[in-house]
Parts: structure tokens; sequence; C-alpha cells
């Protein structure tokens, strides 16, 4: 068996001194650096200054909207079907436009028990739920105000919420007599 | 017996088969759609295309309307047979709104299921769909009908003329303009509509009590018997999260094939609402431990000769027995009788039946006394400090003989599944389970032995079946040989003892149910109706 010989166990480096005052050197020079150019700063004063997010963050859920400002979901339920967690209830009505079966009543997400797999955007056939509002931050003093409901969900103006990214798709399979044949 | 070849194997069929059966009783698949093996056959689908061999060479010809002949030699597996078959789906598919996912068929519909096991084809349609509109018509009291999703295969026509023979519906127009609708000024309001539903393959008649409620894949299933009337249909309870959503028909070829009336199709609400959840002493309300103690104190003082007992036919095999062995053990048997105090519904000749209890013929089975005039007029002297009431409701059914039968009664003890009249009158009320919670066993008014399932629990643990809130009493008085876990195992001890229930146990009993050997109450269903002679139990239905 050969036995190796730590290096720099010897005179100096023996104490750590000089590897102690690197790092006091270092951590001044911060000190100095950032006394004086704060705007070098790496760190942000959360939640009072917020980043921005990347394009594409998968954040929290809404419903598209439309144009009639009526939910574009029609309550098919593939979205809670696709849902690991169990977190999306959903109560059909029929709707009282003709040319649309039904619509959600209720349509209710327990962020509690969402997981942010995004499948729920994947499974919908009309592309009436995003999750692409950038927060990631969901907090809440109640259980019951993580139960975000339709009109939260729709409390928004349909646009893109980050440009450039998820251009709106256009919905191609529309009921009755106008539709494409 | 008549000797057939399919594809190439040597086969032996009953007489008067049809090719389909045939095919699917010998395990070669053949896609069919608008056949139902319970109705006439109509032929208009064309999708169980097969090739049989004539003295021209083999020609195509539809399975299900061709009876077999010794010697036929028949082939489903050839390009010829394929093509047929995939171009009658595709033909079936051309106007077809495909909405899916809003449709409630989605999950159990045959066209969905066909295309995925048969067609598999690329959409092929140059011109512009035709729409035949007529989205959402209400039709009945029960139906809703979409024009656009209907296929024609007139398996709801030949239902309504075949089942209830009240005709409401027919197809009017032409080609591919013809839709199916009800005559003018007639509703399709017969006492059977719900199996319109049923049967339709498609998602063109769908129920109101069902519509939008649930999509079907969450749905869980349990075995069970109806409730509603002394025919005991077979049905499966439809459930999820606690809830049931819908009792369908199960098939049973010897009862009910695959129909049963609306009126024990829609009964499903009735045993959520207005439920009897907390254990009531006088005004206070209790836990189950606590009630069943303050009740053995109340009893253990006095004589086995003070306490009555009211059975009802409501109740599953397994309360009759334990509450028979309580009396027999703990009090007199004598005391014990099963008046039930309902008026007689309405029958038909079909298969409702005018006994609206599910297990009249199980009190008979266990010799109760049905009648009960004797211990009701004993009762109404003051022979008896206690009364036991098990699921019984004097006070619903007819308020001023019972006030006057229990006037004398010092205690009244109550087991219900529901808020009931008799409750509030009770010094003691205890909630119990109804037959889609528990395990059990009812006789039919053809006496046949039926099981069924547990599907939902309740969510109040102080809610326990009758017969084991039976056991715990037993128990609480100090008797000896109540030591059932479940109703199974109740069963399976009272099969020892009573002799037509011989060399069964709870999970023998087919599920088709076991006819014993009791004298039937009520005539066997659909006289009249011309029996299928070839259902093999192998076509969907």
């Amino acid at each position: 068996m050969k036995v190796v010989q730590r290096p720099g166990n010897k005179g100096p480096f023996k104490t750590y001194v000089v590897a102690v005052l690197k790092g006091l050197w270092l951590t001044m020079g911060h000190v100095v650096s950032n006394l004086f150019h704060p705007e070098k700063l790496p760190t942000v004063f959360f939640p009072e200054e917020k980043k921005a997010l990347p394009p594409a963050t998968r954040g929290r859920h809404r419903l598209m909207k439309r144009e009639d400002g009526s939910p574009r979901c029609t309550a098919c339920m593939l979205c809670a079907t696709a849902c690991p967690a169990e977190c999306i209830h959903i109560l059909a009505e029929e709707s009282p436009n003709p040319d649309i079966e039904k619509l959600p009543a209720k349509f209710d997400i327990d962020m509690l028990r969402c997981v942010y797999c995004g499948f729920c955007v994947d499974a919908c056939p009309l592309d009436a739920i995003r999750m692409d509002i950038p927060e990631v931050t969901v907090a809440g003093y109640t259980r019951d105000s993580l139960v975000y409901h339709k009109e939260f969900l729709m409390d928004h103006d349909n646009k893109d919420v980050v440009p450039d990214y998820n251009p709106p798709r256009p919905v191609l399979w529309t009921h009755g007599p106008h539709a494409n044949p | 017996m008549a000797k057939i070849t399919i594809d190439g194997k040597p086969m032996e069929v009953a007489d008067g088969t049809n090719v389909l059966e045939a095919c699917l009783s010998n395990s070669v698949h053949l896609e069919h759609f608008c056949y139902h093996p319970y109705l006439p056959v109509a032929g208009n689908c064309r999708t169980c295309m097969v090739e049989i061999e004539g003295p021209k060479g083999p020609m195509l010809t539809i399975g299900c309307n061709t009876k077999v002949a010794e010697g036929m030699v028949i082939h489903t597996d050839t390009p010829k047979a394929k093509t047929a078959q995939k171009s009658a789906l595709e033909m079936l598919l051309l106007d077809h709104p495909l909405d899916c996912p809003v449709c409630d068929k989605a999950g159990e519909c045959k066209l969905q299921n066909q295309y995925m096991e048969y067609g598999l084809y690329d959409f092929r349609r140059g011109v512009p769909r035709y729409f035949k509109g007529g989205k959402a018509e209400d039709i009945g009291e029960h139906v809703m009908l979409d024009q656009e999703r209907c296929v024609l295969c007139t398996r709801c026509i030949r239902f309504v003329d075949e089942i209830p023979k009240s005709s409401e519906l027919g197809i009017v127009s032409r080609g591919h303009e013809s839709k199916i609708t009800i005559f003018p000024d007639v509703r399709l309001d017969n006492a059977y509509s719900g199996n319109v539903t049923d049967i339709c393959p498609v998602g063109a008649l769908t129920l109101k009590e069902f519509r939008f409620k649930q999509r079907v894949w969450f749905l869980k299933k349990a075995e069970s018997v109806c409730h509603g009337c002394a025919r005991g249909c077979n049905i499966t309870v439809e459930h999820n999260r606690g809830r049931i959503y819908r009792f369908m028909p199960r098939e049973n070829a010897e009862l009910n094939k695959t129909w049963i009336c609306d009126e024990g199709r829609f009964s499903f609400n009735y045993f959520q609402e207005n439920r009897l959840e907390e254990v009531r002493l006088g005004h206070a309300t209790s836990n189950l431990s606590d009630g069943i103690a303050q009740l053995a104190n109340l009893l253990k003082d006095l004589s086995p000769d003070d306490v009555a007992g009211i059975a009802s036919p409501t109740g599953a095999l397994e309360d009759l027995y334990v509450m028979k062995k309580l009396f027999e053990k703990r009090f007199r048997l004598k005391n014990l009788a099963a008046p039930f105090w309902g008026k007689p519904g309405d029958e038909d000749k079909i298969l409702k039946l005018a006994d609206k209890t599910p297990n009249t013929q199980g009190l008979n089975l266990l010799g109760f006394d049905t009648e009960g005039k004797d211990l009701l007029s004993r009762i109404e002297k003051g022979e008896f400090k206690v009364v036991l009431i098990a699921h019984n409701n004097p006070f619903g059914q007819d308020e001023e003989r019972a006030k006057k039968v229990f006037a004398k009664v010092k205690a009244l003890i109550v087991l219900s599944v529901h808020k009931t009249k008799t409750v509030e009158a009770g010094s003691m009320a205890f909630p119990v389970r109804t037959f889609i919670e528990k395990n059990g066993t009812f006789v039919n008014a053809t006496s046949r032995l039926q099981r069924f399932r547990q599907a939902v629990e309740p969510e109040n643990p102080d809610i326990v079946e009758a017969s084991l809130w039976m056991v715990r009493l037993a128990k609480a008085l100090g008797a000896t040989g109540f030591d059932f876990e479940d109703s199974p195992s109740v069963f399976n001890a009272m099969a020892k003892e009573v002799g037509a229930l011989q060399g069964l146990t709870f999970n023998k009993i087919p599920a088709t149910g076991k006819v014993l050997d009791l004298k039937p109450l009520a005539a066997e269903p659909f006289p009249g109706v011309k029996a299928q002679p070839n259902v093999s139990g192998k076509a969907k239905v």
C-alpha cells in the first residue's frame, strides 16, 4: 500500500492562516464593491422586486375566453381526467348557445393539490386552459382561498401573457353549420 | 346441431343460431353494431359482413340475419370481408359530428370502440359534411335526442316496438337526411323509456338525469339488485367519490334480460336524500356505542316477553336472519313478525310488480309471519314495553293506524335508512345502511336468490348494517352465537341452517342468481315476447 502525502500541509499552510486571509480578502472585496456599486448586486429584493421569468415559464393556470367573454371550456373533463393530482373539479351545465353543447358551471382548481405537471394544458382539445401566468408563488391565508374558481381563472385580458411565446392557437374544431368541412 | 366451418375451423353450433352469434360463441371476433341479442334483427348497419360460400363462390352477406345451415362455410377474415366491414364503419362515421369530448356516451360508445378496434382509417370525405341539425331535442320525460350523432341503427325503434309496445319512435326522410324522431304529438314517456339510452350505441339518446353529470370513465361499478319492487332486476350501481350517479341494467337472460323500468332506474336519488345520519336517543343525538349500551341497559331489566320485533321485506336476508336469531335466543320468536304497511303500487305485464319491496320471498324463506295481525293486536293491547322496528316505516305508510297500534308501547326502537315519520315517533333511532352500502342477498318474487355487492362506504362510521347492529346488540345483551364479522359470514352461517340454501356460500351465488325451491309469488317476466334462441352472451348489448 502506498501512502499519499497530502499536499500543502507544511509551514504557514498548516495553520490555514493564508486560506483565512484569502477568504477575508474576497469577502471584504465584495463588501466594498457592493457599498459603492449596489446596481451590481445579484440579490433580488423579493417580493417587492420580481425577476422577469423566462419565456415558456409554466406558471399559474388561466381559463381562456371566447370573443363574447364566455369560457372557451366546454366542460369535457379531459383535463380532470389527465390530472394526476385530481385537483380539477368541474360541474357542467347546459349552454345557452345552441352551437355549444355544454359549459362549466363550476371550474375549480385546488392549488394545494396541483403539482404543476401541465397535463391539463396538453389534454385540452380547445386550448381553454393554459398555465402561462408568470406567477410561481401561490400563497394564501386559508385553504379555501387556494381553491381557484372559474371567475378568478378567467380574470385576465385573454392576451398572451408571455409575449412571443405560445401564440394563440385557432380553435380547429367547432360544432354547427358554420364549421369548416 | 349444425356442422359449420368458420375461417377453416370446423365447428358445431345449435340449429337456428345466426352466423354472428355462431362466430362470437366460438371466439371468432366479428364486428357488430345494430345487432342486439334481445331485439329483433334489423341488419341495417352492415358491419358484420362475412363471406359465405355458395354455388357461385363466396358471397358477401351480413352475419346477424343469416341462420347457420349444415355444412356452411363462413369466412370472416378474407380481404373482401375485411374491406366490407371496414367500409360499413366508414359509412356510419361519415356524417357523425365527432363531438366525443362533449358527448355523454364517450367512453362507452360503440362507434368509438369499433373505430379503435376495426376502423383506424384516414378520413376520406371530399365534399362538405352534411349537418342534420337537431342537437339536444327534448323528446321525453327522461330522454334527450341528438339527431346528428344518430347512426340509424334503429335499436331504439325496435325496443319501443317490442318491449313496452308503445312505438313512439320512427324514422322520417330518406337517404342521408333520414333521422329518428318521435311521432307528432307523442312523447317518449313510456315506463321503460330509459332503456333506449342504454341500447343507443352512440350518444344520440341520453338520459336527462345523467346528462353532463359525470364522464363514464370516472364511474366505479358494483353488481347489485334493484330495490324497487319484488322483481329484483339485476343492476349495476355506478358511483364516484361516494356518490351514486346512475343505476344501469345488468344482463340476466333469465330475468330482466337487459332492461329495467324507469322507476327502478331513477330510484338512486332516493337512497342519497333525506338520510338519517345520527343516532337519536330521545331528542338528543349520540354515537353508536353509547346508543347500544343505553338500549342494552333498558332491555336487560325487561323480561323476554316484553319485547316485540317488526321486521320488513325491505331488509336483506342477512338482516332478517340475525333479527330472527336475536329473537330466538334472547327474546321470544313468536313476538317477531314482518307486516308491511305500504299499499301495493302499480304493476304491468313486463317487469314491474305491485309488491314494491325487494325481499317478501325472503321473509317466506325464513318463515316470518308476513301478516302479523296477531302480533299487532297484542302490541295494541299493551302486552309489550319495547318494540324494535327494523327498516319498516309504519308511521309513514299509515300514520293513524300506527299511532293506534303503538300507543301503549313505552319505547319504540327504530332502525331506519331515512328520516321517516317512524324515526320522529320513536324513542330511539339508529341509522342503518341501504343496499348500496352493504353486501347482502334478496330473494325475488320468482324465488331467485340474488346477491348485491357494496358500492360505497358511508362517511359516518355509526351507520352500520342492520345485521351487524343486531350482532352488537346481542353481544351487549350477553347472547352467544353471534360471531359475525360481515354480511357474507352471516349468509354462510344462514346457508348451513336454512334448507333451501344448502351448499351455498355468499361468493358461490351465481351472478345471475339461483332459483330456490319456493312457491313463486309472481309470474315470469316478458310474457308473449319472442324468446331469442341465439343468445350466446357474447354479443355486445
